[in-house]
């Protein structure tokens, strides 16, 4: 490990918080508890009249600062926030190669999987951040607006896990952009891949429904359920999702380091 | 003997079928400044980007200053390779930052004596995104000062410039060879920036070094074997004397009817000598110089590049 690599984070945090989809990602982050909060608000003071199967919504969504906080983080990775953190990791991998930008690193004495790590690493920290900022203002106004007596630990471990899953995801489009010269395609590969992911996942829960031995036990070892052990927040973590998502982590990042060190610079 | 400041043995690069580099040896000593050339397509800047590690060499090695650690080797050197490649939205002096971290080596003060020394202190504040080519050219060369490297490897070094740029980067890296003893290894298509520049020059085809010598040794024609013009009184007993004569070939018969004979393993005066025993009366013996254009449309079979 180079003596400089805490240098090398702080040029590719510079990077990347500088581009756009930081920028945007970070914005997105403090947005989602804002618009979450006002949406309880009008539920809990009967604004609206909304119903779920015959039921008034404001009986059945959590009202309180456990679910500000628990449906910030549910909004947050429903679709924008993935996206945005698959751009920014497109943007530093793909991006750069296209630009040639990469080329301008990669000729520094230092050992090419470094790069690769302190532009991980970067893009973890934005993760984080966007986090903070849906997590804090979602407590501000669970604790000014909502009930306070519902216990908030596990949405705070959801948070947590989110910064893994997020891990694996920026991994996961670090490894695609190592091989794809442009932040489209990296992004069109992603959203490929987490849709045959969806349609495996589906056929074998529909297996595993029909009788299929094991098929119920693949479906949690598949990377979007790795990708989704935030989620226990709700219900309780589940340890598999943990193990797979461990596994996702290390090998999209082994073999994107293993790409980044044999690679041909253009 | 100090180690060279670059080494290449047998440096060869395949793409498929095609050899790009083929065992390129090439050995630029410390303080030299050495000028890369040959037509488009040579091999120049894949030779180049396998000197810095950027794509890997199907067989041959690199040393710098005696290194041949692939990482390790690149602490003393600044690159340019072809046109340099910028994030725009940042400035000018915060991409120089950016590979001064990268780097390990170098500082703010030292940012601002790169930019100052290509001409760019007043707008190293500036996004890239703003600057000219030629600005951009500049910006590529201050960063590959920043770090204080031992050599200097230049792709195309005055690409973008306008006259006035070229001359000052001209005499920027005249400065930096003479003055700071940096070692820089250049390719340029421009031959009379070479001629100005450099005291040693190779010149590539099809991925071969095809002659290497100081621009005088190649002008001379001495890298390939010397080249005279022989005048005689009788230039019939001129060209059967010359058959006898190891190591002097007959090449042609230029108009002012003296014969080009070009001289390997032989010198002048031993040449001159042979033929005054031969009974040859010698009225002229005009060693033949070459510009390096001319040399360089000799040994390459394709246009300049």
């Amino acid at each position: 490990m180079p003596r400089h690599f805490g240098a090398m984070i702080r040029a590719e945090l510079r990077a990347v918080f500088g581009r756009a989809s930081g920028k945007i990602a970070l914005g997105a982050g403090l947005l989602i508890p804002l618009v979450v909060a006002v949406v309880l608000t009008w539920f809990q003071q009967k604004t609206v009249d909304a119903r779920f199967n015959g039921m008034p919504i404001d009986q059945l969504a959590d009202l309180s600062i456990r679910g500000v906080a628990g449906y910030s983080l549910m909004v947050r990775n429903m679709v924008v926030l993935p996206l945005l953190l698959v751009l920014a990791t497109a943007a530093a991998v793909a991006g750069e190669r296209k630009e040639n930008t990469l080329r301008e690193v990669m000729v520094r004495p230092v050992p090419r999987w470094t790069i690769a790590l302190a532009k991980v690493l970067a893009l973890l920290v934005l993760s984080g951040g966007s986090l903070l900022l849906t997590l804090l203002p979602s407590l501000g106004m669970g604790l000014a607006l909502f009930d306070t007596s519902s216990p908030i630990h596990r949405v705070l471990l959801g948070y947590l896990a989110c910064m893994g899953t997020d891990l694996g995801l920026i991994c996961l489009a670090m490894l695609a952009g190592a091989f794809v010269r442009s932040v489209g395609g990296v992004v069109v590969l992603l959203v490929l891949l987490m849709l045959g992911d969806l349609a495996g996942r589906m056929v074998l829960t529909l297996a595993g429904n029909l009788g299929v031995e094991d098929a119920l036990v693949i479906v949690e070892y598949f990377p979007g359920a790795a990708l989704d052990a935030w989620e226990g927040w709700k219900d309780g973590f589940v340890w598999k999702q943990f193990l797979g998502l461990g596994v996702l982590i290390a090998g999209t990042f082994g073999v994107t380091a293993l790409r980044f060190t044999r690679m041909d610079v253009p | 003997m100090s180690e060279p400041a670059l080494h290449a043995i047998g440096l060869t690069r395949r793409f498929g079928a095609r050899v790009a580099v083929d065992t390129l040896d090439l050995r630029v000593e410390p303080g030299d400044t050495y000028g890369f050339l040959g037509p488009n397509g040579a091999g120049k800047t894949t030779a180049i980007r396998c000197m810095l590690g950027l794509i890997r060499r199907d067989a041959g090695q690199v040393s710098i200053f005696g290194d041949a650690h692939p990482v390790r080797q690149r602490r003393q050197v600044g690159a340019l390779v072809e046109t340099p490649a910028f994030h725009d939205w940042m400035t000018g002096r915060a991409n120089l930052a950016r590979s001064v971290a990268f780097a390990g080596q170098g500082d703010a003060q030292e940012i601002d004596r790169s930019l100052g020394l290509v001409g760019l202190s007043g707008r190293g504040d500036d996004r890239v995104g703003t600057y000219s080519l030629g600005m951009r050219q500049r910006l590529g060369i201050a960063r590959a000062l920043v770090g204080r490297p031992q050599l200097l490897i230049l792709d195309e070094p005055t690409n973008g410039l306008d006259p006035r740029g070229m001359k000052e980067v001209r005499d920027l890296l005249k400065g930096l060879a003479k003055q700071d003893g940096l070692t820089i290894f250049l390719s340029s298509h421009l031959l009379s920036e070479v001629e100005l520049l450099c005291n040693r020059v190779g010149i590539i085809e099809k991925g071969k070094l095809v002659a290497e010598g100081t621009v005088q040794e190649l002008v001379a024609g001495r890298a390939e074997g010397t080249e005279v013009d022989l005048g005689a009184v009788d230039p019939t007993q001129l060209t059967a004397a010359l058959v006898d004569i190891e190591g002097a070939t007959s090449l042609s018969l230029q108009p002012n009817g003296r014969t080009r004979v070009r001289l390997e393993g032989i010198g002048i005066a031993e040449l001159n000598q042979r033929l005054v025993q031969a009974g040859v009366a010698v009225d002229a013996l005009v060693p033949v110089t070459h510009t390096l254009e001319e040399t360089f449309l000799r040994l390459t079979s394709s246009e300049i590049t």
